[in-house]
């Protein structure tokens, strides 16, 4: 998933496009640690794992119970897709661009692969 | 009188000399006349038996060096639960009210599929869908998608009377509904060789019905069934920590009416990883791929 992400975010930099996180990590350091080593430029709300002496709450009330569970939403904030995964992701981001009359950049070659 | 009732006692007696004879000229009666200790028994040996092979099959495990041989081991010797199932649940067949309810327990616990999973399926709806001790097996339904688990489903939301029973039926068949509509987004879009697996596993009869499913009217038919259970079995505890089944299915409406296809996303308003706290909304006019994500 990681280096698919990193494609997008090479691929849509210049298009009103953003990927946001909700990190559900039980340690908040580590996950710092991870996200640099790892090049995840895009921002993540930390969730943390659900239970006292975390945020939690985000995760619960998307009624998460498998990760990653991903949405696509549109520019006026309407949810449009769930669960899409590769291709059909790039499709996805792809059509609503176009709905907003943004020219669609062509694809990037997506890098070698790392855990996850 | 007197005569006619020393009569009546002495034919009693002949028949009370007679029926042993009888029977045992006869073909064997069934097990007619086993007693429920010995029927125990029998279970025991069959239910012992299996717990003997797995824990030999777990003692070899741990003396094993390579995940090759471990493989090789799981591969060859794992026991086989479903081929212990259908002897259980054979005898469970004569003997319902003896030793019915645990072998269904039994074959639950243990995961069978196949003939042996249909057998506890029969077993249950036929002697057990109004016995409170169901309740908690009923969890294990949630995630079925096979048409069997959901007419059982049915069945016990239409004939127990027992609230626990009812509510979490209700959650089961609910979450079994939308498992169905899921399963057959999945297959629609899925490859033919990927579509003949899930045909065989599955069975020709599940997947028609799948495919013919009214993804719509399921989804009104969930929304009731969770409003209900947050309506008249809120109370009743999960299986999951503290939750009620008022807040699982609470969480499961919530999803159902904000989370669609369709719906404008909820806020969402935190503290990012580094302590800055942004929202959702700030990022309105731009196409957003929101991904709940863990590094594990």
């Amino acid at each position: 998933m990681y280096p698919h992400e990193r494609s997008l975010v090479k691929r849509f930099a210049d298009v009103p496009f953003e990927i946001l996180g909700v990190n559900s990590d039980p340690d908040r350091e580590s996950i710092r640690r991870i996200v640099k080593e790892k090049n995840l430029t895009w921002r993540s709300w930390w969730n943390g794992p659900e239970g006292p002496g975390t945020p939690g709450g985000i995760a619960e009330q998307w009624n998460v119970s498998g990760w990653p569970t991903t949405y696509v939403i549109d520019h006026k904030g309407v949810i449009r897709f769930k669960n899409v995964r590769g291709e059909q992701l790039d499709q996805a981001i792809e059509r609503l661009l176009a709905e907003m009359g943004v020219e669609v950049p062509p694809p990037v070659e997506e890098e070698g692969h790392d855990a996850r | 009188m007197n005569g006619t009732l020393r009569f009546v006692t002495a034919l009693f007696a002949l028949l009370l000399l007679a029926a042993p004879n009888l029977s045992a000229q006869g073909e064997p009666a069934g097990g007619d006349e086993v007693t429920p200790s010995e029927i125990r028994a029998r279970y025991e040996a069959i239910a012992g038996d299996f717990e003997s092979r797995m824990k030999a099959f777990q003692d070899a495990f741990a003396e094993l060096k390579t995940d090759e041989e471990r493989r090789q081991h799981y591969e060859e010797n794992y026991p086989d639960a479903g081929a212990i199932a259908l002897p259980l649940l054979a005898l469970a067949k004569e003997h319902p009210q003896v030793v019915g309810f645990e072998a269904v327990e039994w074959a639950m616990d243990n995961r069978v599929g196949g003939p042996a999973r249909k057998a506890a399926l029969e077993l249950l709806a036929e002697h057990f869908l109004s016995d409170p001790r169901i309740a908690d097996m009923l969890w294990n339904f949630a995630y079925d998608i096979d048409a069997n688990t959901g007419s059982l489903l049915r069945a016990v939301m239409k004939t127990s009377d027992d609230e626990k029973t009812l509510g979490i039926a209700h959650y089961a068949f609910a979450k079994h509904l939308q498992g169905q509509v899921s399963f057959a987004g999945y297959y629609t879009d899925a490859e033919e060789t990927e579509k003949t697996q899930m045909a065989e596993y599955f069975g020709e009869e599940t997947i028609a019905s799948l495919t013919d499913l009214d993804s719509a009217a399921v989804e009104r038919e969930c929304e009731s069934l969770f409003a209900k259970i947050v309506e008249s079995y809120g109370e009743i505890p999960s299986m999951r920590g503290s939750d009620t089944l008022g807040d699982i299915a609470g969480r499961d409406l919530f999803e159902l009416r904000n989370l669609s296809v369709g719906k404008q996303a909820p806020e969402i308003e935190g503290e990012d990883l580094f302590g800055s706290t942004f929202k959702l909304s700030d990022y309105r006019g731009k196409v957003i791929f929101l991904d709940f994500w863990g590094d594990w």
